[in-house]
Order: structure tokens, then C-alpha cells, then sequence
């Protein structure tokens, strides 16, 4: 999904169809419409600004907002996905070592020191 | 030699053309049931064209020169029917994502030139008017599929139609954006019926 798409729905915007990726207002307000209602199932889209419930402004205040916050979010994601891969370590049945659950914490302590998958140093695995 | 013979009926053991060949459908203009009458294509770019409306909307795709979007892009094929009794089968694939659990999504062929009249709207089998669903797909980051949409329908006419592919999802975000580069056709095939 792109990042208007993503923007639309991290505002909470519902009803909507966007033709297009816009990077200007005249492109916005050209490719976004609201569907305000529907008629035997067809949507009924409104080209009306007034009633898109948004504005581009909020639209590409938000956009810049996820595009900033990406890097972590993959930082994060990858992250998960180790903690996760040694999950086991840790279950009812077994006692982990001190440095698998140092290995554990340092992943989960691991936004303090990197902001990017391009920047981080992961720590060694047990 | 040229002209008409005009009879109630017409018994013969065999027919040959002037050059002593035998003569195919196409020369005797004869159509058996099944067969291939009529047919069009039309590239589109699968991209550019998302939505949360839970009823339907038209499907674009997006200008592959940039953002900017132009009234032909939509998801559509125009087809001129032979016989208004035909039998009409409209395909085309996308690859596409739905990033709500539990969220769905169908399509539908609809005639842009006739009100946008619906597609099997009255057919006895399947989900009225819809032809083709497909469903969640883990996130929106997850994994993209193909999607293969196919109606049939009875022409019901000889003027031209605008056999345009509409969707509603009934949660989360259908997106088709997964490449700005992805090229994809739309084709109707008529059968004689």
C-alpha cells in the first residue's frame, strides 16, 4: 500500500477511493473522492473538498509522519523477529542461560542505540 | 460471379468454392454454438488505485508516465457485441492486497454505457452481481496475490459497451499500487450461442 493510502487510514478516513498517488493538492483534490452514500450499490462519490472530511495539509502532514517514522518501524520489525525466533528459551519447561536472556534484553534495548536497519549493530546470539 | 439464392430450403451433397476448395465458417458465415465470434483486448497498468468503500466504486489504473491520471485509465474494455443473444466472457488479472483481517472484497463488471447495469445480476448461480471475491492477506505489508476475475454474461445488445471492472471491500484497504510498472490485459471473447 502506498503512503497516501496509509495516511487516509492512519487519520481514520473511511470511504474513500484514491485514483492515483497524489503529490500535490490540485492532484489530491483530482484523484481522492469520498464516497458520501450509494445507489442500487454503486457508490455515490463526491468531488467536493468540503466533504472529504480531510485536507491535503493533514493528508501530507501525516504522509512525512510515516515516511519519518519507517526506518524504526523496520528497525522494529526486524527486532521482533528475533526476539521471536528464541522464544523457546524461554518457555514454562526450561531455565534460560544468562547470556540468552542478555540477548533477549539487549534486542528490546536495541531502539536506544540504533535508528535504522542501516545504523544498528545487532548483538551476537548465544 | 456474385448473388443471392433465396429458398425455403436448400438440400445440396456438397458445397466447394470457385477454386474447387472447401469453404470454412467464415466463408459460409456460419456460427455454431460455442463458437468464437468476436473478440478485443486492452492493456491497463495494475497500479494506482486504492479504496475503503463498501460499495461499489470503478476501478483505475494508474498513468504510467507519472501521478497523473487520465479518464481512460479506468479498468475497462469497450466491446461492440456481434449478436445481441451472445454469449459474453470478460477476464482479467490483479495483483493485489487487503490489509484488514477479516475484510473482503468483490468485483463486478458493470455496463458504463447502459447506466452501469451489473453483470449477472440475474443469473441463477453464485452471489448476485458480484463475480469474483478474494479476501485478507495477513498486513499491508504482507503478501500480495494474483487475482483472477472472469464474468460471463448475455450481450443483450449490438451497440457498443463500456465493460467497466467495479469493487467494494467491506473492510480495511484494497490496494492494486504494488508496482508502478505492471502491465496487465483485459480481454472479452463472444460466443456464438
Amino acid at each position: 500500500m502506498r503512503t497516501i493510502a496509509k495516511a487516509l487510514n492512519a487519520l481514520g478516513i473511511k470511504e474513500w477511493v484514491l485514483r492515483g498517488e497524489p503529490t500535490t493538492e490540485a492532484e489530491f483534490n483530482d484523484m481522492f473522492r469520498k464516497v458520501t452514500g450509494s445507489k442500487n450499490g454503486s457508490a455515490i462519490e463526491s468531488d467536493k473538498t468540503s466533504e472529504f472530511g480531510v485536507t491535503w495539509k493533514q493528508v501530507s502532514d501525516k504522509k512525512k509522519a510515516l515516511e519519518d517514522a519507517e526506518p524504526m518501524r523496520l528497525l522494529r520489525r526486524e527486532r521482533d523477529k528475533l526476539i521471536a525466533e528464541t522464544d523457546w528459551w524461554v518457555l514454562p519447561d526450561r531455565t534460560p542461560t544468562d547470556a540468552q536472556k542478555k540477548y533477549r534484553q539487549d534486542l528490546r534495548d536495541i531502539t536506544k542505540s540504533a535508528t535504522s536497519l542501516d545504523d544498528v549493530t545487532w548483538p551476537s546470539k548465544p | 460471379m456474385s448473388g443471392i439464392i433465396q429458398a425455403t430450403n436448400l438440400q445440396v451433397t456438397n458445397v466447394k468454392k470457385l477454386d474447387g476448395s472447401a469453404p470454412t465458417l467464415a466463408d459460409l458465415s456460419i456460427s455454431h454454438a460455442g463458437t468464437v465470434v468476436g473478440f478485443a483486448k486492452k492493456n491497463v497498468m495494475n497500479c494506482g488505485f486504492s479504496t475503503t468503500s463498501s460499495s461499489l466504486v470503478d476501478v483505475t489504473a494508474a498513468d504510467v508516465s507519472g501521478n497523473t491520471r487520465t479518464n481512460d485509465r479506468k479498468w475497462y474494455i469497450d466491446y461492440t457485441p456481434k449478436f445481441s443473444d451472445s454469449i459474453l466472457v470478460w477476464e482479467t488479472d490483479m495483483f493485489l492486497n487487503d490489509n484488514n483481517n477479516g475484510g473482503y472484497f468483490r468485483f463486478a463488471i458493470v455496463d458504463a454505457n447502459n447506466s452501469n447495469a451489473i453483470w449477472d445480476e440475474a443469473q441463477p448461480t453464485g452471489n448476485p452481481s458480484y463475480i469474483s471475491a478474494g479476501g485478507y492477506n495477513r498486513d499491508d505489508e504482507g503478501v500480495w496475490y494474483n487475482h483472477h476475475i472472469r464474468g460471463c454474461n448475455v450481450s443483450g445488445t449490438t451497440n457498443t459497451m463500456r465493460l467497466q471492472l467495479r469493487v467494494l471491500i467491506t473492510s480495511g484497504t484494497l490496494s492494486n499500487d504494488w508496482s508502478q510498472s505492471d502491465h496487465r490485459v483485459i480481454t472479452v471473447t463472444e460466443y456464438k450461442q
